[in-house]
């Protein structure tokens, strides 16, 4: 492994929350695309 | 805070510099790179679709059928709206914003970095598709090119296409998963990687109009998801959603689309009004008249974006109450559009002004995209509506809004900071050139437009009665005239960022900049702020909020 890869890492401390608000905005986005195929199995 | 903050372990490799050129493009994490990589994608796309632009004026330039024949003429104004909204327009604003947003609120880089190299490659890809079935006939004759039933894709026209129907279906998918994305990711930079200290209402005025753009986009590409899936179903599972031969209904279609696509209009033009809420400060010397009033405007903007999408619609027939609430609703839109354009005003009035190449966009913003506006409000009249509806003036109305506004507004935010991204100035007398040839023409080409509306003339035609051959003349002249000029630009941006040609800037850039971007380097390091930056009030471009 070259020395640049065995540095020690470093993890933001403010990833976690942002991931977190990631995911919370993406299933809202994906709930609006799933609501058009709920509302048409339940109308079919 | 003082402790040391990379933004992951994944791109510890970009510290050492050594990456290969695919290493670097292709698989890039650095909001800075992929900011130029949807850059010069968004570049590309606009000389593609405006190729597509001089097609259609080349074709009206007289009346009568001379170059392209009427099928052809059809995918020439279907496939330019496309290219210029989702290949142009939506992809300069998101590469402005990776490259501006981390810089502007002390971010190491944006919240989810592989997120955002997906996000960019997903859209060569995407618009290899859409481009392909046209690209196919064109080049070798093969099948029946690309769709023609305008960019609304609206039913039961759109399905009259051929297989062209799914390549543009996945390819508005794919673009649409892109941009949801982009939006994710600007939100999650600007909620959670603010450097300590800058408040939500000490942020610069672009990070607040692209926040509020990203809930938009949130919001409404899935809409557009839905509504082109259900035609996908329409045209190759036997669904009748759309189709009322089996009990569906059209006009579902356009109420689905346009709560979409009104929304996306705004999302076209609120980084435009961030951008410009950047410059003119800059060049007036004076903080930003109204900074709270234009974060409420805004906000007001995108609120009211939902509730007025019928008004692209009110000759369908809808009951009379329906069109009252409508047509109120989009002049309501005139309110907080009108505190944003005097507070600009007012931000100029007694300043002290120079007319630097960005200043001059961002003036030539604010004038003509006003004009673009008011055309906009005689639009909402209802019983105007029905007289001009699918006229060319709604053409001229909506290329006022999206070339002298969020074109204009692009411009304006690369010769900002194109500066500070290539750390050398470029050639002002060229840029000048740009500006002054782009704005005559521009009007050359687009007033006539709403003579040719108001006279009768409909919009997607490639023939039209005599009456309105002199307008079409003047009005494809300037269309030459206005595509030719951006050739300088194109050479000013290869200038600056390929061959290095200018004098040096310096950190600051133009005399009176004010916010943290600014206090990097130009260009930036590869790495800007590892260690979040102590930030002091008065450096901001908005520290007194009492404004």
């Amino acid at each position: 492994m070259s020395p640049t890869k065995s540095k020690p890492k470093v993890t933001d401390p403010r990833r976690p929350a942002a991931v977190r608000t990631a995911i919370l905005v993406g299933l809202v986005a994906f709930g609006i695309y799933a609501a058009f195929f709920v509302r048409a199995i339940l109308n079919s | 805070m003082a402790e040391h903050a990379t933004h992951d372990t994944h791109d510890d490799h970009h510290d050492d510099h050594q990456q290969s050129f695919f290493q670097r493009w292709f698989c890039s994490t650095n909001h800075k790179d992929i900011g130029t990589l949807y850059l010069l994608f968004s570049l590309l796309m606009f000389f593609v679709g405006g190729f597509m632009a001089l097609v259609i004026r080349a074709e009206l330039f007289v009346p009568g059928l001379q170059l392209v024949h009427p099928e052809f003429f059809n995918q020439m104004t279907t496939m330019h709206a496309l290219v210029m909204i989702f290949g142009a327009v939506m992809p300069a604003f998101v590469g402005l914003a990776n490259w501006m947003i981390p810089m502007m609120i002390g971010a190491p880089d944006m919240a989810l970095p592989r997120m955002n190299n997906w996000s960019f490659w997903i859209l060569p890809f995407a618009f290899t598709m859409l481009l392909l079935p046209l690209a196919q006939y064109v080049f070798f004759g093969v099948g029946a090119g690309g769709p023609a039933g305008g960019w609304t894709l609206y039913p039961p026209l759109s399905l009259q296409g051929g297989n062209n129907v799914a390549f543009t279906i996945f390819a508005i998918h794919m673009m649409g998963i892109s941009s949801i994305m982009g939006a994710i990711n600007v939100i999650a930079t600007i909620l959670n990687m603010r450097a300590p200290g800058m408040d939500l209402l000490k942020m610069p005025i672009f990070c607040w109009t692209w926040l509020i753009t990203a809930f938009l986009l949130i919001a409404v590409m899935p809409v557009l998801a839905g509504a082109v899936t259900m035609l996908l179903t329409d045209k190759f599972f036997l669904t009748n959603f759309f189709n009322a031969a089996g009990g569906g209904d059209p006009v579902m279609y356009q109420h689905i689309f346009w709560f979409f696509g009104h929304p996306e209009v705004y999302i076209m033009i609120l980084p435009a009004f961030g951008i410009v809420s950047e410059i003119i400060p800059t060049f007036a010397r004076k903080p930003l008249f109204g900074y709270k009033a234009m974060v409420y405007a805004t906000a007001s903007i995108a609120f009211l974006s939902f509730i007025v999408w019928a008004h692209h619609m009110f000759t369908v027939g809808m009951p009379l109450g329906g069109e009252l609430f409508f047509m109120y609703a989009t002049m309501l839109i005139a309110v907080p559009t009108g505190v944003k354009v005097f507070n600009w005003a007012s931000t100029m009035w007694k300043s002290s002004m120079t007319f630097e190449t960005p200043m001059l966009f961002a003036i030539g913003f604010v004038i003509l995209f006003t004009i673009g506006g008011l055309s906009g409000l005689m639009l909402s009249i209802v019983p105007a509506d029905f007289q001009y509806h699918d006229t060319y003036f709604v053409v001229a109305h909506f290329h006022y809004v999206l070339v002298t506004g969020s074109i204009f507004a692009i411009m304006a935010a690369t010769y900002y900071w194109l500066p500070k991204w290539t750390g050398v100035m470029y050639n002002e007398a060229l840029g000048k050139w740009h500006f002054w040839l782009s704005t005559v023409f521009v009007n050359v080409l687009f007033f006539p437009q709403h003579f040719l509306g108001l006279a009768g003339m409909p919009r997607r035609i490639p023939d039209y009665n005599v009456a309105f051959a002199d307008f079409n003349m003047i009005s494809s002249i300037g269309a030459f005239g206005f595509g030719l000029s951006q050739l300088i630009f194109a050479w000013i941006v290869i200038q600056c960022a390929f061959m290095g040609k200018g004098a040096k800037a310096s950190n600051h850039v133009w005399e009176a900049t004010k916010g943290l971007e600014w206090t990097l380097a130009s260009p930036p390091p590869h790495h800007s702020f590892t260690t979040p930056p102590v930030i002091d009030d008065k450096d901001l471009a908005h520290g007194d909020v009492t404004h």
